[in-house]
């Protein structure tokens, strides 16, 4: 078969989440929770400078 | 044994003396070919539907008991909703006739919009304490439950039509369009996990881009679903539109476009930015620019802004996002993601274009805004 072959599976997708500190810059990246919002600010403020956490980012990454 | 003295000719009864039965084993074939050739082929293409039917059978009820056990843990019911939502899932649509086309987009509208707020409202009888947000995502998963139970339906019928009349020409065309339907409805199925949570999904970069646009400004409800903020770029006035998030919904932008035109706010320009279905070749979250209004669905919503757009001969021009169907409906993948920034950036680089100081351009972010706010 000239386009025969088994098809590639898909990847399992896991969902991480990109948080930025609104005062400082300083970038988290850690895995989704039900719950997390692109756009909303996080429950825990910056660790860094107590700054409000933005949610950035929601991605979902291959399975490695 | 002696290979030695093999003849070939005689084997194949092709010698000068011809041996009749190796002539019958020649002309046996010829003859159930030329009488039953269709059916053995029917029967050939028949394991491989067979095939994907079941695997359809699966994902049909896969999806039904994601539905089932979200209404159950999620929503609360105050009765039994097995019974309603299995209703719910046979429902059809009837199009309106259109051997006279004039005036059909108005009856599609009516049609559809009757569909959806009668699902809403049956959802929220079941479950009258549900929030906005729970209840858009009964409603998505409930579609996609839908959908897949038609998918099922329509390509066993086409099959079991075939094999009943054993009509080998009635089942090519289901074989030739089962790998696109069978992409369609793995997709479909994989995206249940990511409306189920919350997740944004590649149809979501439109409304991604503007609701980052959106941040720090004013925000209001211009219509079901759909939110404005207005905001200023290097002397122009810029009018942001997208659906309200993070509940899984598209808005209604034509509906909000028209009413920015009736309070008489000049529009110079509308920009449109959506995810688009990518052509086999080209790249993931690639960019593209165009002229018209970019936006899916029926055809309703991007009639209804055309009309607009043309009644006060405002330009449309287009930015889409280039996706396969898989990425559109499942989670969100990296490589979108991180092409917000860029979006955004030609995005204010059409606005420099095409428009001058003073003027004021309406920018829509179109797509299912599910996990995305604003």
């Amino acid at each position: 078969m000239i386009f025969g072959g088994k098809k590639g599976r898909h990847k399992t997708l896991i969902g991480y989440t990109i948080l930025i500190c609104t005062g400082c810059g300083a970038h988290q990246k850690r895995k989704f929770v039900d719950g997390d919002v692109i756009f909303a600010d996080a429950v825990d403020a910056c660790s860094l400078c107590n700054g409000t956490v933005r949610i950035e980012q929601i991605f979902g990454d291959a399975l490695e | 044994m002696n290979f030695t003295n093999f003849d070939l000719d005689s084997v194949f009864g092709m010698g000068q003396e011809t041996n009749p039965l190796l002539m019958i084993v020649w002309i046996l074939p010829v003859i159930l070919f030329v009488f039953y050739g269709q059916r053995i082929q029917l029967y050939v293409t028949s394991g491989e539907i067979k095939k994907a039917i079941k695997k359809l059978d699966g994902f049909k009820s896969e999806t039904q008991d994601e539905l089932f056990k979200y209404v159950q843990t999620t929503l609360n019911p105050v009765t039994d909703p097995t019974v309603a939502i299995t209703k719910f899932l046979d429902y059809f649509t009837i199009m309106p006739v259109d051997m006279d086309p004039a005036g059909i987009v108005t009856k599609v509208k009516h049609t559809v919009r009757l569909r959806e707020d009668y699902t809403r409202r049956h959802i929220m009888a079941l479950a009258p304490q549900t929030d906005d947000v729970e209840l858009s995502r009964a409603q998505t998963l409930l579609e996609i439950a839908s959908s897949l139970q038609l998918i099922h339906k329509t390509v066993n019928h086409m099959f079991l039509t075939a094999k009943k009349q054993n009509n080998y020409p009635l089942i090519l065309p289901l074989q030739m369009a089962l790998p696109f339907i069978m992409e369609q409805a793995e997709s479909m199925k994989d995206a249940i996990p990511a409306f189920r949570r919350g997740q944004p999904v590649g149809d979501g970069i439109g409304p991604m881009v503007v609701g980052r646009m959106m941040l720090g400004c004013v925000k209001e409800d211009i219509a079901m679903h759909t939110v404005l903020a207005r905001d200023t770029f290097e002397e122009r006035r810029v009018l942001l539109l997208k659906a309200r998030g993070p509940a899984p919904t598209v808005g209604r932008p034509a509906d909000a476009l028209r009413t920015i035109i009736e309070s008489d706010e000049p529009i110079h320009a509308i920009i449109m930015v959506d995810a688009a279905l990518k052509m086999e070749g080209e790249d993931s979250a690639s960019i593209a620019h165009g002229f018209g209004a970019a936006i899916g669905g029926i055809g309703v919503e991007r009639f209804e802004i055309e009309e607009a757009a043309l009644n006060k001969k405002i330009p449309i021009f287009s930015v889409v996002i280039k996706e396969s169907v898989r990425e559109a409906i499942t989670l969100m993948t990296k490589d979108i993601a991180d092409s917000v920034d860029e979006v955004r950036k030609q995005v204010y680089d059409m606005m420099r274009d095409n428009t001058e100081a003073g003027q004021t351009i309406l920018v829509i972010g179109v797509g299912n805004t599910v996990g995305v706010l604003q």
